[in-house]
């Protein structure tokens, strides 16, 4: 793959799945935090 | 006295499922080509501008909507103002169109999963597609002539409806949260497997390439802007009262900001895993043919049923499997969206007419099942097609403008804001409501001006496709009969006492 083609499959990939990640964190430590209830 | 609404088992369930209704065929088909033709690495700027304006902030209003007035669409709008009620109906009779065809393509999957056993498609994928399978060669184009009903199909739709049936009239923990937190995982599995075969295929990268190289220029284009709003839209399973009917069922404590978040960050992470996927598959079809990637590139049911179908006939080992995978995993991202969409239907019937879970499920599926047969005939090819651009261009985009231009404009975005900032671990700003009341609605009036340009100044579907007359009926006929009838049930009273009876 062309360089460019490198870097924007990196921007993209890190983004969409490190949003995904960051905001499954953010569920994982608050559902601990509050543990009891399960939604939340 | 109303009775305890039925609710998630937990929030691992919601989640799944909506994300098993977010991520449809859409993601597999449309977003790779949609990619591609948009300026390829680029589009991701308009992409993921669109997802953050557009995408996570309906998601999150239609989130609040369904959980502060813990009803069906008709039933959350008409607590609203007793006025918007129709906006409900609209958004649950243009769930009912699609789930009528949905249905029909979900079958084909199912099928196509099948003949690759053995690869029964042959050399000539094209031919046994439309001639041997669909049989739309017999009424030759003409859409006035049914030419009668393909069994097969008949057979594959009637078990999925079964399916269907099943599992919504098993209720939302038992059935849709159980069939999700099974399928979802499946799926993911799947996609990955099929991901690292296509980037270990020889000419993989000529796809990835064509994918992923940018095209700057692209960006000054509002047409690919219009695109990238249009797949978000589309994509997420905004618009037509699946996310207001499934958040509906969540307990009084539930985080809304973050479950939109992760809904919509799992469904874009699902689609970019596709496009590397298809893109890569499609590279070794252009090596393998000696022809440039350009010229294999296809999207939608061409993309799926006629071109992958060849992809895996070239495949040096394991056809069948890879086939079984690829439409394996087509099966069960429509599978998990058509039950969502089945749901809002549910939903409306059982709060409006008082039914129970199984009487709702039984007229619903029942009526579904009936009206899909027309979509399994020779010519169903011709009105599935007409049906889907006029629904999802003139149905889910002008309701979803309506419902955030009224509660935008004529009533407190505010409220949704507070409400969702109560609950949720992720506080959302004023920079919600600026999306929500200027951002995307501009961008929704100029997607919808651009399609009407293309309705009546270019053929979207090719000279002389269909005639004037079948437009029509097929088209605008059906838009503006969801619409009246809409009005229509709007009238019917309600008998809220019992709303929530089993």
């Amino acid at each position: 793959m062309s360089t460019s083609a490198w870097i924007l499959f990196f921007i993209g990939a890190g983004i969409i799945w490190g949003g995904l990640c960051v905001s499954l964190l953010i569920a994982l430590r608050h559902s601990r935090k509050k543990n009891g209830s399960t939604h939340r | 006295m109303e009775k305890q609404r039925e609710q998630w088992g937990s929030r691992v369930g919601f989640l799944l499922a909506a994300i098993g209704s977010a991520v449809g065929l859409g993601n597999i088909w449309r977003y790779p080509y949609i990619a591609y033709e948009n300026g390829g690495g680029a589009f991701l700027i308009p992409y993921l501008f669109a997802l953050l304006t557009a995408g996570i902030t309906i998601l999150i209003l239609e989130y609040a909507i369904g959980h502060r007035k813990q009803g069906s669409a008709p039933y959350s709008f008409s607590q609203i103002s007793r006025k918007m009620e129709w906006l409900g109906w609209w958004q649950t009779l243009i769930a009912f169109v699609i789930m009528t065809y949905y249905s029909v393509i979900v079958g084909w999957t199912f099928s196509f999963a099948y003949f690759s056993l053995g690869l029964k498609w042959g050399n000539d994928t094209e031919s046994f597609m439309l001639d041997h399978f669909l049989k739309f060669a017999g009424v030759s184009g003409d859409i006035w002539q049914i030419g009668g009903i393909n069994l097969s199909i008949l057979l594959v739709v009637t078990l999925i409806w079964l399916v269907v049936f099943i599992v919504l009239y098993k209720g939302i923990k038992e059935g849709i949260e159980r069939a999700n937190k099974i399928l979802l995982p499946l799926l993911f599995i799947m996609l990955i497997i099929i991901t690292i075969r296509g980037i270990t295929l020889p000419g993989a990268e000529i796809g990835l390439n064509a994918l992923l190289t940018p095209n700057w220029s692209k960006i000054a284009d509002p047409q690919v802007w219009i695109n990238a709003y249009g797949q978000i839209f589309f994509s997420l399973s905004i618009g037509f009262g699946i996310m207001i009917t499934y958040a509906s069922y969540l307990p009084k404590r539930s985080d809304l900001s973050n479950n939109a978040f992760i809904a919509a960050f799992a469904n874009s992470s699902v689609e970019f895993l596709a496009a590397i996927a298809v893109f890569a598959a499609l590279g070794f079809l252009a090596a393998s043919q000696g022809v440039p990637v350009e010229n294999v590139v296809q999207s939608g049911i061409v993309l799926a049923f006629v071109v992958f179908p060849q992809i895996i006939n070239q495949l040096p080992a394991f056809n069948d499997l890879f086939g079984i995978l690829f439409f394996g995993s087509l099966f069960i991202a429509g599978f998990t969206s058509l039950i969502s969409i089945a749901e809002v239907c549910v939903a409306s019937a059982q709060d409006k007419f008082r039914l129970t879970r199984k009487q709702a499920v039984s007229w619903i599926t029942g009526l579904g099942f009936a009206i899909s047969i027309l979509y399994t005939t020779h010519a169903g090819l011709g009105y599935l097609d007409i049906v889907d651009r006029f629904i999802n261009n003139y149905g889910i985009v002008l309701a979803g403008l309506v419902e955030i231009i009224i509660l935008g404009w004529i009533f407190k975005l505010s409220v949704y804001r507070e409400h969702v900032n109560l609950v949720s671990d992720i506080r959302i700003g004023y920079w919600w409501d600026v999306c929500l009341k200027v951002i995307t609605p501009i961008v929704l009036i100029g997607m919808t001006g651009y399609n009407l340009y293309q309705e009546f100044f270019v053929s979207p579907y090719g000279d002389g496709a269909y005639t004037t007359g079948q437009l029509i009926t097929f088209g605008w006929l059906l838009v503006f009969t969801v619409l009246i009838i809409s009005f229509f049930l709007q009238r019917i009273r309600w008998k809220q006492e019992e709303r929530f009876e089993q």
